[in-house]
Order: C-alpha cells, then sequence, then structure tokens
C-alpha cells in the first residue's frame, strides 16, 4: 500500500467487501455451494443414470462413475498444479525459473 | 503476362476491411475511428450473403489463384473474424493513432482472406500479410521495449511465413500443380512428406505449438492496451482454420495439443504480468483446439471450430477488461493491482463474465470446449482425457479466479481510476452479451459449424453436474491454498521460458563467439602478423645492421679502420640504418654479403682492398 492510498482512503465510505465478516459470509456460502454440488451428484448417481464419459471395458469407468470423482479429480489437480508451480519458482531455496524484472535487460 | 480475373463472387470477402484500413490511413480523428465500426459492419454483411461453394480464381503470370473458395469453415471464420474486428473496432474507438488503426483493419482482412483462401498461394499471400499487420499493435505503444519485443515477433512469423513458402515448394517439385491445393495433408506428413512437415511447422509457429510459442506471451504483454485485443482474435485462429484444412486427424497433433494445454497452467500461476497470465491461458486453449483436430471425427474438428470461435469472444473479452486496467491505470502487474472493483464496477462484472465463459454451463465456452472433452473420451484416449480435464480446472483456477480477484479484489492497492471509456465498457458488453448469447443457445453456433456438431447436446444433466463440480472445487482449491497462505503470492519477477534460449543463451553464445573467434583473431595477429612477420621484417632490417657491425668490430681492434668512439660507432649504425630504410634492403644485405666474402678472401692474402672502407661508409 503507497502513501498515496493512505492518503485518499480515510474519506471513502468501507465497502460492504471491505469487512472481514462479509468476506467470511461468502466464503461459507461457498462451501455450501460446494456441498451441495456434491448432494446433486450423488443423488443423481444413485436415483438415476449417470452418463458415463468412458465405456465399461477403460479401466478408469469404474472411478469416473463414482460420485464427487470430478470434483475430488479438480480439487486435487488444482493444488498439485500450485505446488509444481511454486517448485518452478523454487527448487529447495534456489531460483529455478523466476527472475528479477529487469533479467532480460541486462 | 496475363491478368484477368473471374469474379463469381463480386469482390473478395475482405474488401471491405481493406478499405476500411485504406480509409483509416487517410483519414484522421474521429473520421478514421468510425472506419473501424463501419468496415467490419458492412463486411460482416457481405460474408452474410456468399453462397457456400462460390470461388474466385485469378490468372496471374501464367498461374490460375484461387483467390476465395466460400466453403462452411471460411464462412464461419469468416463471421468471426467480422464480429471480432467489430468488437476490437469499438474498443479501439478513442485511439488515435492512425497507423494502429489502419493496420488493425488491415490485420483483420488478412485473416479473412485466409479464412477464405483456395489455394496455396492465395493463402501464403496472406499469411505473410497477417505477420506484417499485426506487428503494429505492438510497436504502437513506442517503447524500446515493445520496439524490441515487435522484432522478436516478426521473426518468428517472418519464418513461418517462409517454411510455409518451402513447404509449398518442395511440395510443388514433387507433385506439380496438384500440390497447391488445400487437400488436406495428413496422409502425407503421416508418410513423412517433407513439405508437409514444413507447412506443419509454420502453421505450428502462428498456433504457438509448444516452444514455438513464446513470441505470444513476449509480444501481447508488451502491445498497446488495444493490441491484444486485436491479436488475440486472428492470428492463432488463422492456424487453427488451417489446421483444421490441412491436417484434420494427424495424430501428432493429439499429442501437441496435450503438452499445449497441460504446460502453461504452471507458468500462468507464478506469473506476474496478468496479460501474460491470459496469453498462457489462450495457449491452453489453443491446445485443447489442437487435440480436437488432432482426433479427426467431424464432431471433434467441429468442436475445435467452434470453440475457436467462443475462444475469440472470451479471450477478448478478458484482454479488454485488462486493456481497460492498463489504460487506466498505466499499470498490469498483479503485485501491484487490487481493489479496483470501487471505481471500476463494469470492468469488473464484464471481466467476470469472461471468466466464467471459459467453462461454466450457460456461458459459451461450455458449449465449445466439452465437445472436445467428449470426444478424447468417445475415441479412447485416457490420458489425453485425464490431461484436458486438469487443464480445464487448471485455466479456470488461474485465468477464471486469479486475474479478477488480483486485479479486483485481493488487497488494495490504494488505486482509485475511472471507470474505463465508454466506448471500451460498449465493447466489453457487446461480448457479455455474445458469451451468454452463445452459451444459452448454442445451436446458433452449431448450425454454422461444418458439419453441424450433429448428435452433440451440451445440457446434459451428468455433463452439466461434472462440469459445476470440477470448477467449484478448482475455485475451492484456490479459496483453501490463499486462507492457509499457501498461495504463490504476486511477486514483481519475470520468469525463464523457452525464449531464455534467444534472449540469453544467444546473446551468451554472441559474446562467446565474439570474445573467443575475435580474442583468437586478435592472438593470431600479435603472434604472427605483429611476432614473426615484424620479427623477420625488423630483422632484415635492423639485424644486417647488428651484423655488419659484429663484423666491423674486428676492423675496429686491429685498427684496421679508425675508432671514432662510441659517438662514431652510433653515428654508423644510423647512417646504415637510414641507408637500409631507404634502399632495397634484401639487394643491400646481398651486396654487402658479397663484399664481406670478397674481403674475408682478400685477407688471406694479408692485404685489404680500400674499396672496403669507402663502401661501408657511404
Amino acid at each position: 500500500m503507497n502513501a498515496h492510498s493512505k492518503t485518499r482512503k480515510p474519506k471513502e465510505d468501507p465497502r460492504w467487501l471491505d469487512q472481514p465478516e462479509n468476506v467470511r459470509k461468502i466464503i461459507r456460502w461457498f462451501y455450501g455451494l460446494c456441498g451441495l454440488v456434491i448432494l446433486v451428484d450423488v443423488a443423481f448417481s444413485m436415483g438415476w443414470h449417470k452418463h458415463a464419459a468412458f465405456s465399461e471395458e477403460v479401466g478408469i469407468h469404474a472411478i469416473e462413475t463414482l460420485p464427487a470423482f470430478y470434483g475430488l479429480y479438480g480439487f486435487l489437480a488444482c493444488v498439485g498444479m500450485v505446488y509444481i508451480s511454486k517448485l518452478m519458482r523454487n527448487w529447495k531455496g534456489k531460483k529455478l525459473l523466476m527472475r528479477e524484472e529487469d533479467y532480460w535487460d541486462k | 503476362m496475363t491478368l484477368a480475373s473471374t469474379l463469381e463472387i463480386g469482390t473478395h470477402p475482405a474488401t471491405a476491411l481493406l478499405i476500411g484500413g485504406l480509409a483509416a490511413a487517410v483519414l484522421r480523428g474521429r473520421y478514421a475511428s468510425c472506419a473501424l465500426v463501419l468496415a467490419p459492419l458492412f463486411g460482416l454483411g457481405y460474408v452474410a450473403n456468399l453462397e457456400v461453394g462460390a470461388a474466385s480464381t485469378l490468372h496471374l503470370f501464367g498461374y490460375e489463384i484461387l483467390g476465395v473458395v466460400v466453403d462452411q469453415q471460411a464462412k464461419l471464420f469468416g463471421y468471426l473474424f467480422h464480429i471480432a474486428a467489430l468488437i476490437a473496432g469499438v474498443y479501439s474507438f478513442h485511439l488515435r493513432d492512425p497507423w494502429q488503426v489502419s493496420m488493425s483493419l488491415l490485420y483483420a482482412a488478412t485473416a479473412v482472406g485466409v479464412a477464405f483462401a483456395g489455394d496455396m498461394l492465395s493463402l501464403f499471400l496472406w499469411w505473410e500479410g497477417l505477420a506484417i499487420t499485426s506487428v503494429f499493435q505492438i510497436w504502437g505503444k513506442r517503447t524500446k521495449q515493445a520496439e524490441e519485443a515487435g522484432f522478436r515477433y516478426l521473426f518468428f512469423h517472418v519464418s513461418s511465413g517462409l517454411l510455409l513458402l518451402a513447404g509449398i515448394l518442395v511440395r510443388y517439385h514433387g507433385e506439380g500443380p496438384e500440390a497447391l491445393s488445400l487437400a488436406p495433408l495428413t496422409n502425407a506428413l503421416e508418410a513423412g512428406d517433407t513439405g508437409a512437415l514444413l507447412i506443419l511447422l509454420a502453421i505450428g509457429i502462428k498456433a504457438a505449438f509448444p516452444g514455438l510459442h513464446v513470441w505470444l506471451k513476449d509480444g501481447y504483454a508488451e502491445a498497446t492496451h488495444t493490441g491484444p485485443v486485436w491479436l488475440c482474435a486472428f492470428t492463432t485462429k488463422c492456424a487453427v482454420c488451417m489446421l483444421a484444412r490441412l491436417f484434420p486427424g494427424a495424430e501428432v497433433l493429439i499429442t501437441i495439443g496435450g503438452v499445449m494445454a497441460i504446460f502453461p497452467v504452471f507458468y500462468a500461476v507464478i506469473e506476474n504480468d496478468l496479460r501474460r497470465v491470459l496469453c498462457y491461458g489462450k495457449i491452453n486453449q489453443i491446445g485443447f483446439m489442437v487435440v480436437g483436430i488432432g482426433i479427426g471425427t467431424d464432431l471433434a474438428i467441429d468442436g475445435a471450430i467452434a470453440h475457436a470461435f467462443s475462444h475469440v469472444i472470451y479471450k477478448g473479452l478478458l484482454f479488454m477488461s485488462m486493456g481497460a486496467v492498463l489504460f487506466r491505470t498505466g499499470e498490469i502487474r498483479g503485485s501491484h493491482l487490487g481493489g479496483l472493483y470501487k471505481t471500476m464496477p463494469w470492468t469488473t462484472g464484464f471481466c467476470i463474465v469472461g471468466a466464467v465463459s471459459m467453462s461454466f454451463p450457460l456461458f459459451c465456452g461450455f458449449v465449445s470446449k466439452s465437445i472436445i472433452i467428449t470426444e478424447a473420451a468417445r475415441d479412447g484416449h485416457l490420458l489425453i482425457w485425464m490431461c484436458l480435464l486438469f487443464a480445464s480446472a487448471g485455466v479456470f483456477h488461474y485465468a477464471g479466479i486469479k486475474i479478477p480477484f488480483v486485479a479486483f479484489f485481493a488487497n488494495d492497492s490504494g488505486l482509485r481510476p475511472k471507470e474505463a471509456p465508454m466506448n471500451m465498457l460498449i465493447a466489453m458488453g457487446i461480448s457479455s452479451f455474445l458469451c451468454i448469447f452463445l452459451g444459452c443457445n448454442p445451436q446458433w453456433l452449431y448450425d454454422l459449424l461444418p458439419n453441424g456438431a450433429a448428435g452433440y447436446h451440451p445440457y446434459d444433466a451428468t455433463h452439466v453436474i461434472t462440469q459445476i463440480e470440477i470448477l467449484l472445487f478448482s475455485a475451492l482449491a484456490f479459496t483453501l491454498l490463499n486462507l492457509w497462505g499457501k498461495y504463490p503470492p504476486e511477486l514483481p519477477s519475470v520468469n525463464l521460458d523457452a525464449d531464455w534460449i534467444y534472449r540469453k543463451a544467444g546473446r551468451g553464445f554472441l559474446s562467446f563467439g565474439e570474445g573467443f573467434w575475435n580474442g583468437l583473431n586478435k592472438q593470431a595477429h600479435t603472434f604472427f602478423v605483429e611476432g614473426i612477420t615484424g620479427g623477420v621484417c625488423s630483422f632484415l632490417k635492423r639485424g644486417q645492421v647488428h651484423v655488419m657491425q659484429t663484423l666491423y668490430q674486428p676492423f675496429v681492434k686491429i685498427g684496421l679502420i679508425e675508432e671514432n668512439g662510441s659517438k662514431g660507432r652510433d653515428l654508423l649504425g644510423s647512417d646504415l640504418l637510414w641507408v637500409y630504410t631507404q634502399l632495397d634492403g634484401p639487394l643491400y644485405s646481398a651486396c654487402f654479403s658479397s663484399l664481406v666474402f670478397y674481403c674475408s678472401c682478400s685477407s688471406k692474402h694479408g692485404n685489404l682492398p680500400c674499396p672496403l672502407r669507402s663502401q661501408v661508409l657511404v
């Protein structure tokens, strides 16, 4: 935060999103939404016929039709992605791909 | 020479944009900007009236060039490029730079030319035009970095044009005029034809294949605030259009597309420049299209083309929102932005629409991307299917959540810019409308496709639920990692990519070459030219003097020659040196040697002839 913002900030009315409890409220709603989708998936898998992307001969068919497979896959994929990216920045304290901003001009 | 043409279809579909571009070059101020809006509108009306199957040929130098062939795919890309030009034109309405304004319309015109090209020769001409007209979107920034980035961009695109020409010539040499048709080259490629491989490489550069992709993240990030909106619509989509024409079903494209979909996601997470994050997202999405073309079924190719269409709309929208941020704040680094929603609420809203359009149901990305993922599974590509699913979650994670979050929310940067100008908001509004309209009415898009996406229904309950699930959990990962403080922070930095090879290793190689070869040259010069040759020269010049002095000494000692002291000796030496430098040294040495020989012979007889002394003292 720079000095400029400090001089301007007090004049503004705090926004709804500026209050931490409102942010927490949004996050709670978001968790609820995630839970709801999983519930719908479970209900749908049990009550109706779920189309599988792969036919029954392919090994992944059984896993893929499990409820919440897509949710778990998406979650783990993103966590894995973030950790690999962090390693690309720093490998055991050594800079791997990240360089200072004027690197190309040097 | 004959120059004649058969114009079954009146004029070329790119004519409206070409005239608009020329008009914008001549006109100034708002009049030039009006061309930005009117030219695409006229062109769009013209493309809508083209009949599928029409063609136009041009006879030039005895060759028959098939300038225009109208088929369903060309028509779809014709619509797409005109719509993109219209939206980008509205977005750029405030521009007062004649170069940028006119070149952007000419750029759109060359893209339309590529889409409608009927044979390799006309394709090549438009392809080169694409390279030259587009670079002005980068140079328009008028900074040293932009100028250099523009040259690097040109290097890639001119290489692409040359490879295309080489491919055409190799094939023409082997197969004659048949090779000029735009019939699929998949069989030729898989049979190992060099020409087909060169053409694939040429298209691969424009399609940002892995390793050949760096021009994209380098050029777009240095372009003007309106530049990427134009750039993202045409160049890569022309490449996708030509891949779908020339290489449908080429197995190698499945692997290439899979790699393209995967590797940029890691870069995007740690990239600080938000437009560069979008560039990585763009490579990832082109990867989906390349996979679709590689699978090669009618539906997969339809999916690739449909995704190219929706991708232009929503990626354009995201680039527009980032362009507005750059225009208002002069800043695009994630580490220096945040909290802009307070004063730029409309831009924030449009950015969020663009972000969810990537894959959420009811938005345009959902109805096109899912065709490719479904076809990958139906065709039995398990690994590629998992890659695409991963890429789908990943791209939503960084481009869909990270970009709006970092730019408009996150930590308050204290920046309080004005809302984007009205023309930008209108352009973003049109794009947002199209994103939602196509998402809710996919049949409009499907009807334009070459095979009509026959038998595909995006809004199937399983599909909707699984897709929402994967996206929400991707967002959940973002939320939790941020709350736990595990998310990599936005740091002012750059990341090494394949451009390291020519920007650092290349420069290093150059300075090594300069140091080594020039050093070697210098050493050789010192040793041979100055050392040995110089030594020989100086020996020939001075050595004889010393030899003669040495020979002369005994005569002084025995008193045959008068000694004038050291002064006299020096005088003698310098006199001789002067004689040597004035006269022909070797000739003189020969004379001198013969004299010495004569003297030594004579001295045996006890007397020294008088001429010696006078000769020596000459």
